[in-house]
């Protein structure tokens, strides 16, 4: 097992020597009404106190451009970012010095890789993102506790997600950066519970019109800064 | 000139290193259409089948190492669960509908009887982590698959190295289930023309084309679509099929169409196995189906069959059995392969 993974990486250095030298990274900051996202942590804001326990969800298809030009095509299929593990809120693009000025993701998963059958890596099933009832990735996992929530424990739960039309919770998003080693995209959750009543929405767990109205507050939290 | 030879005799030499001779593991009769499972992203190889098959017999894949997928899906039923109405899982728990009988499977693009899953590859998350089926956490049975030796051991075989993860194990499975092809029944030798029909299974036969296939479409037996037979619910499961998933109110009790290949195996009949016989299903064609309006098109003009007609077609119904398919050794419980490689 150890010596797989060590021959692993030696092939690696030998013939991928981008992953070690890349010139950029575009990292994703968690955030609550500006300050930096701290799970379990107690955000008081008005008459509700809001905790998050647990945060994950899905970038894919991101693209660099050059004044609308494509100037490089990520190709990995999905990228799984997880709050509970740092490493994966940065993703190291494989490319050399280019010029851009803008940058596109998808937030989820599109629903043509939906349909390709079992995926590797951050799209693996046992990662926990894929629904076991029906088919279909998980967008977004966000968990946590409000006072108000009539739910047991005050927990409210938001699995998003669904690919077909007309629940599709999958996001385009194009942002101005400027060039730079690491471009930092803010993702403040605040945005995004502060537009759900928490007292009467707090369990979503699959796709729905509701899926769909949450999925576009997602896509309105994010921001460069 | 001579260089020439030496070029042609290095490059028959470089050839001789490679194997063109390709072992089929998976094979269809030409009257079958192409099959829409797409290979290329899980290319079918000897040793990710055999993992596969373990890997279906094995009860690792339940929450208390008890219940393995063929407990619902046995190889002498054509992989179905014999005398269940609903099949029973973990703790003798009884859940709410009729296991399928699992073949031809590289032909289906739904999966589950309201089409839930809509590839085969992810078919299998669904019983394990049902609370009534194996009540696995998807991610628990990954750590428990690397923690054996023996798994160790095969997925070094079938992928290069031991590491296991969940994409591997669920592409080791599909490669199992897309072998369970059956295309050897008389039907199937008639067809070729090895055999022919009798005189009843020949009538049965073109009362089946008229009345059946439109739904139940031949070669496969089904057009693996969605309908809605006319069964009354079930007060006590409340299954409203297809409208489940969609939650589009037109498709209220929408069900899967299933092949009639294999009949005899795999009673007993419909979504919540309420008819234990041929018998009782074609009686509900024939004498219950007017009582509902909700029922699909290719329905609606049904001419209950006499009882000539209901022999006849059960004689040709039974034509669709294949022997050779339920008694494969490929199929059944991987003994040799477990006292191999202890």
């Amino acid at each position: 097992m150890k010596r797989t993974i060590i021959k692993r990486f030696f092939w690696i250095l030998v013939f991928n020597p981008l992953h070690l030298f890349s010139q950029y990274q575009i990292c994703f900051n968690h955030k609550f009404q500006n300050d930096e996202l701290i799970i379990n942590k107690k955000n008081i804001i008005r008459d509700d106190t809001i905790t998050i326990s647990s945060l994950n969800y899905y970038v894919s298809m991101i693209s660099l451009h050059n004044n609308s030009k494509i100037v490089y095509v990520d190709n990995q299929l999905g990228h799984l970012i997880s709050h509970e593990n740092h490493q994966s809120s940065c993703i190291v693009l494989d490319c050399k010095k280019i010029k851009f000025n803008s940058i596109h993701f998808k937030l989820g998963i599109d629903s043509i890789t939906h349909t390709k059958g079992v995926l590797g890596n951050d799209l693996d099933p046992s990662q926990g993102m894929y629904w076991t009832w029906r088919s279909g990735y998980i967008n977004l996992k966000l968990e946590g506790y409000s006072s108000i929530c009539a739910a047991k424990n005050h927990f409210f739960q938001f699995h998003i997600g669904g690919y077909q039309h007309p629940n599709n919770t999958s996001h385009n998003i194009d942002l101005q950066t400027k060039k730079d080693s690491t471009m930092n995209i803010s993702f403040d959750l605040f945005k995004l519970l502060n537009k759900i009543d928490l007292s009467q929405t707090f369990q979503i767990m699959s796709p729905s019109k509701k899926s769909v109205e949450i999925s576009s507050y997602w896509k309105n939290s994010f921001y460069v800064e | 000139m001579k260089k020439k030879i030496l070029q042609l005799i290095l490059v028959l030499i470089l050839f001789s290193g490679f194997n063109f001779q390709k072992i089929k593991y998976f094979t269809y009769p030409k009257y079958f259409p192409k099959p829409v499972y797409n290979f290329k992203n899980n290319f079918l190889d000897s040793n990710k089948i055999k993992l596969g098959r373990i890997l279906f017999y094995d009860p690792i894949l339940s929450h208390n190492n008890s219940i393995s997928c063929a407990s619902c899906h046995s190889p002498y039923n054509a992989f179905s669960h014999s005398d269940h109405a609903l099949s029973h899982g973990i703790n003798d728990e009884i859940g709410t509908r009729n296991a399928p009988a699992l073949f031809n499977l590289a032909w289906q693009k739904d999966f589950m009887w309201d089409g839930a899953v809509n590839h085969l590859d992810f078919q299998p998350l669904s019983p394990i982590s049902h609370p009534k089926e194996m009540n696995e956490n998807f991610r628990n049975i990954v750590l428990k698959l690397s923690k054996s030796k023996f798994y160790k051991k095969w997925f070094f075989k079938s992928f290069g190295d031991s590491i296991i993860t969940g994409e591997r194990a669920l592409k080791a499975l599909s490669q199992f289930q897309i072998t369970l092809v059956s295309t050897n029944s008389k039907y199937d030798r008639v067809k070729k023309g090895n055999e022919s029909f009798n005189l009843k299974e020949k009538k049965g036969y073109e009362i089946f084309l008229k009345k059946c296939n439109s739904c139940h479409r031949e070669p496969l037996f089904s057009n693996y679509q969605f309908s809605k037979n006319g069964l009354p619910i079930d007060k006590t499961l409340n299954d409203y099929g297809r409208v489940l998933i969609t939650k589009n109110p037109e498709d209220s009790l929408l069900f899967k169409i299933p092949s009639l290949r294999n009949l005899s195996y795999s009673s007993p009949y419909m979504h919540d196995g309420r008819f234990k016989t041929l018998h009782e299903v074609i009686n509900h064609y024939n004498f219950d189906l007017y009582k509902n309006e909700n029922i699909s098109p290719e329905l609606t003009s049904f001419v209950p069959l006499n009882n000539h007609e209901t022999v006849d077609l059960i004689s040709f119904l039974k034509t669709l059995n294949d022997s050779s398919f339920i008694y494969n050794s490929y199929n059944k419980f991987p003994m040799e392969l477990l006292l191999k490689m202890k």
